[in-house]
């Protein structure tokens, strides 16, 4: 089965926190069904399970969905999928 | 007397000091913080707003040598009745917050008025730093708070 | 005093006779260059001729408030800095938050002249109408926040707004920042120094006054609209959470962390450098907004640490962790809070002072800096050498502190060799850390910047198209929102245009362009209606953009008029010719052909002569700027002046 490393970032109880794990997917998989799948094995009480979705960036292997297929985006075995909460610095 | 009270919480004030336009425009209709009945005080990196604080026995109430500060116990505040005010500063001198001040272009004194029921400094702070509360639920949250911290530091012993 | 808005009233101040006088500003100027920003332009433009000394009393400083600076406007409250710059000898304008613009409008001026230098340290003391020039000789030499105190203890009034100079400015640190406020810097291109040649170590502000708007009801509904949408926009929710440094994380994620003098663009430890450590660790002590401002996204922060000492200060900001912090291979957070103190005290400009010392650390580990580097053992990750040339730059302190304290470009023309090729500026000024190789607005924003590389001039941050207001408003420039996409060519010459307009308009108004190109709920179609209810008269976005850019080209044509041309429109050397080494971005560069392509469209998108990037005639007929600035279409046929 393919896996891809899921990095998380601020999503625990303290926004500075990051998280790596190593996920299968199935064959085919995208980034909505990720998402959704880490969705609803994240108890309630993380931000993670309620965040609204436009307040995510989302970057496979450093790149912003946006610039791919978007949440359609398949994800390919040893991909780097990366979930922050959207910050803006200048 | 009091119906509602303008509490402050300061650790959420910014200093953006919206509240002190927006009143001094409400006002009287110019932008400028030396008119509003609210004002920010900055203290190297904590905000203050002070305003009126509707004393039950106002000291401006007692000074005024021509009763020009009344008591509206409708909306819960004192008033200053501008064509009776003449100026003479006793009002600013025996406010022990430093919240009554003078309108040097038309020489009488001001105070807030909470907007007649309606404080457009609360409704403009998006910082949640102003709210107008009834007076019990202000002390029931604070007990709220009160008691939390007792239980914390109990369970924590 | 309470004036009309309109009434713009200009403070002028000779420092060499002592004279002070005030001038009225007519008001069809303030349409025509909006205010603030716009009006120091033109100013400028005609008060300083061409090739005088920037450090020399020729040079003018001009201190101007927005437009709408000291109204409810949200985030309204910005001030512009501007002068002949020491470190490019070109323009300089620098922004600057805090509460001095306001307290200067209420004091019944909207801009002050410094011209001339005086012959003894002196600072301006304005009360309301009373200005007076005073001895600041028991000032010189302080550091900002003590000369801050003292001011105010001298005047007997603690809520008095200052500016203030440091040692850096003093000792002409060609990258000295003038601290407004306190906490505030106008930081880049040794304005701080400006201020020190002319013996200015201060401005001080007290004004009791207030300010009338023409349509009272319209401005007031649409400044309260504006600042509840403020509130709800996404993007000023992190800036009020985690501060401009809460996108490091996604930074080093995406391989755009400049790092060792962008030898690298990830740095291990990265998230010590964020906003969100700083809250979750405790640093964070409070939250502040600049006058009248929605966002709060200014920091104070607390430290203690055996090492660094007490830090009790405001939070460094995004830039000043990348230069001070990563650049310098530093990820230490009471380290980089020590050394925003410290450069915060000394007024010095973090960015530059940053990408000096990073540049520093290169030279020093490839052997071209010998004596006090090897004793100090200035390598990159070195925090303690680090903090202790800070001190020195500041007082031009030994033979290094002296040579850096000049800035890289001159510096490295001391040192030799290839050291130049790794220095992170271009036009003389250090570029900030943004990786102009693989953002292609960026990289041409930053190359025609008047005042040299950097992003608080034109951020094109919508390029990214993070979110979908940035994406939306990629639309609106070009047509389509697949030109959200920062590494694509085209159309980057309009999506430029588009945010030099809209940041010369913001500026000149006193928005903070955080909240006009960053979140969006500050936009032209509403500063424009806005200035329109100031003023009572109808105004639209498009004459508002328009004014935005007779602004720039009016910055343009001071440049050409000091001999700056196509061939100064560069990056700095290590974005042209050094691909990115990792990460998505990995090979990417920002080459000569590329840059070449990016500024034909843009000088033609402009109506500028494509040799020379010199406006042309018919350009500055169509601005109505021929009178101010007609003699620059002459310099492309060589009648006045040379090319450089």
């Amino acid at each position: 089965m393919p896996k891809v490393t899921l990095r998380l970032f601020g999503f625990g109880d303290r926004a500075d926190r990051f998280r790596e794990e190593t996920r299968a997917i199935t064959h085919g998989a995208t980034v909505r069904s990720v998402w959704e799948e880490l969705r609803t094995t994240t108890g309630q009480e993380e931000l993670l399970a309620r965040i609204d979705e436009g307040a995510v960036l989302v970057l496979i292997n450093g790149r912003p969905i946006h610039q791919l297929e978007d949440w359609q985006t398949v994800l390919d075995n040893g991909d780097k999928v990366t979930i922050l909460v959207k910050a803006f610095g200048g | 007397m009091r119906l509602r009270t303008l509490s402050i919480d300061a650790q959420k004030c910014t200093a953006c000091r919206a509240c002190e336009l927006v009143c001094s425009y409400h006002h009287e209709g110019v932008f400028s913080p030396f008119l509003s009945r609210i004002r920010v005080v900055r203290l190297h990196g904590s905000n203050v707003p002070v305003v009126c604080a509707n004393c039950a026995r106002p000291a401006c109430v007692e000074v005024c040598p021509t009763e020009a500060i009344r008591i509206d116990r409708d909306v819960g505040v004192v008033r200053i009745v501008e064509e009776e005010c003449i100026g003479c500063g006793e009002c600013i001198t025996a406010c022990p917050f430093g919240a009554a001040d003078f309108n040097e272009e038309k020489g009488v004194a001001f105070i807030c008025d909470l907007c007649d029921g309606e404080p457009v400094c609360v409704s403009n702070c998006i910082y949640g730093a102003l709210s107008f509360q009834p007076v019990r639920s202000v002390a029931q949250g604070k007990r709220r708070v009160t008691a939390q911290l007792r239980l914390a530091s109990q369970e924590s012993n | 005093m309470i004036r009309n808005i309109s009434e713009q009233r200009i403070l002028n101040v000779d420092l060499t006779s002592g004279q002070t006088w005030v001038e009225d500003l007519p008001r069809e100027e303030l349409f025509r260059f909006l205010g603030g920003r716009g009006i120091a332009a033109k100013i400028l433009y005609q008060r300083v001729n061409a090739g005088i000394d920037p450090l020399g009393p020729e040079n003018v400083l001009i201190f101007s408030t927005g437009t709408l600076t000291g109204t409810s406007a949200p985030s309204s409250g910005r001030s512009s800095v501007t002068c002949k710059g020491p470190a490019t000898g070109l323009y300089l304008k620098v922004s600057v938050g805090g509460h001095l613009g306001a307290e200067l409008k209420y004091a019944g001026y909207d801009h002050i002249v410094f011209s001339g230098a005086s012959e003894r340290p002196v600072y301006l003391w304005i009360d309301d109408g009373q200005v007076e020039i005073r001895n600041a000789h028991h000032l010189w030499g302080k550091g900002t926040r003590e000369t801050d105190r003292l001011i105010k203890e001298g005047v007997g009034d603690e809520e008095v707004q200052t500016a203030v100079i440091g040692p850096g400015g003093e000792n002409k640190v060609l990258f000295a920042c003038i601290m407004v406020s306190l906490y505030n810097s106008a930081s880049r291109g040794g304005v701080g120094a400006v201020m020190g040649s002319k013996n200015l170590k201060a401005v001080a502000v007290r004004g009791h006054g207030g300010l009338r708007v023409a349509e009272g009801e319209a401005y007031f509904d649409l400044a309260t609209r504006m600042r509840q949408e403020l509130a709800e926009d996404a993007g000023t929710e992190s800036l009020y959470n985690w501060g401009t440094s809460g996108s490091i994380p996604g930074l080093n994620e995406m391989g755009m962390l400049a790092a060792y003098n962008f030898n690298q663009v990830t740095i291990e430890g990265a998230e010590r450098l964020s906003g969100q450590h700083l809250v979750d660790e405790g640093y964070l002590t409070g939250r502040e907004s600049c006058f009248s401002c929605s966002t709060a996204c200014h920091r104070y922060v607390r430290s203690k640490s055996e090492r660094y000492g007490d830090v009790n200060d405001s939070g460094p900001e995004l830039e000043t962790v990348m230069a001070l912090g990563a650049e310098c291979g530093i990820v230490e957070t009471e380290a980089v809070l020590k050394a925003n103190q410290l450069c915060n005290d000394y007024g010095l400009d973090t960015i530059s002072m940053g990408h000096v010392l990073s540049w520093a650390m290169e030279c020093y580990e490839k052997g071209l800096l010998k004596g006090e580097a090897e004793e100090l053992d200035l390598r990159f990750g070195n925090a303690d050498a680090q903090l202790e040339m800070i001190r020195r730059i500041a007082f031009r302190e030994g033979k290094l502190g002296d040579l850096l304290a000049n800035g890289t470009k001159r510096a490295a023309e001391e040192v030799g060799h290839d050291s130049w090729k790794w220095t992170i500026q271009a036009k003389g000024l250090e570029q900030s850390a943004v990786d102009t190789r693989a953002a292609k607005s960026y990289a041409l924003a930053f190359a025609v910047n008047p005042r040299g590389p950097d992003h608080l001039m034109t951020e094109t941050y919508a390029e990214f198209g993070f979110t979908e207001e940035s994406r939306a408003l990629i639309r609106k420039i070009t047509g389509d929102e697949r030109y959200a996409n920062p590494t694509l060519l085209d159309k980057r010459a309009e999506i430029v245009r588009w945010h030099e307009d809209c940041y010369a308009a913001s500026e000149a108004l006193g928005f903070c362009v955080f909240t006009s190109t960053a979140a969006f709920a500050v936009n032209p179609e509403n500063m424009a209606q806005l200035f329109g209810h100031a003023l009572g008269l109808e105004f639209s976005e498009e004459e508002l953009m328009l004014g935005g850019r007779r602004i720039v080209t009016v910055e343009r044509c001071f440049n050409a008029r000091e001999g700056a041309r196509r061939k100064d429109d560069h990056l700095p050397w290590r974005m042209m010719n050094e691909p990115v080494p990792e990460g998505p971005n990995q090979g990417m560069v920002t080459d000569r052909e590329m840059l070449d392509r990016l500024l034909d469209q843009y000088y033609e998108l402009h109506g500028w002569d494509p040799e020379t990037g010199i406006p042309k005639q018919k350009t500055l007929e169509a601005l109505s700027l021929l009178e101010l600035c007609g003699d620059v279409a002459q310099l492309r046929v060589g009648i006045v002046g040379s090319a450089n």
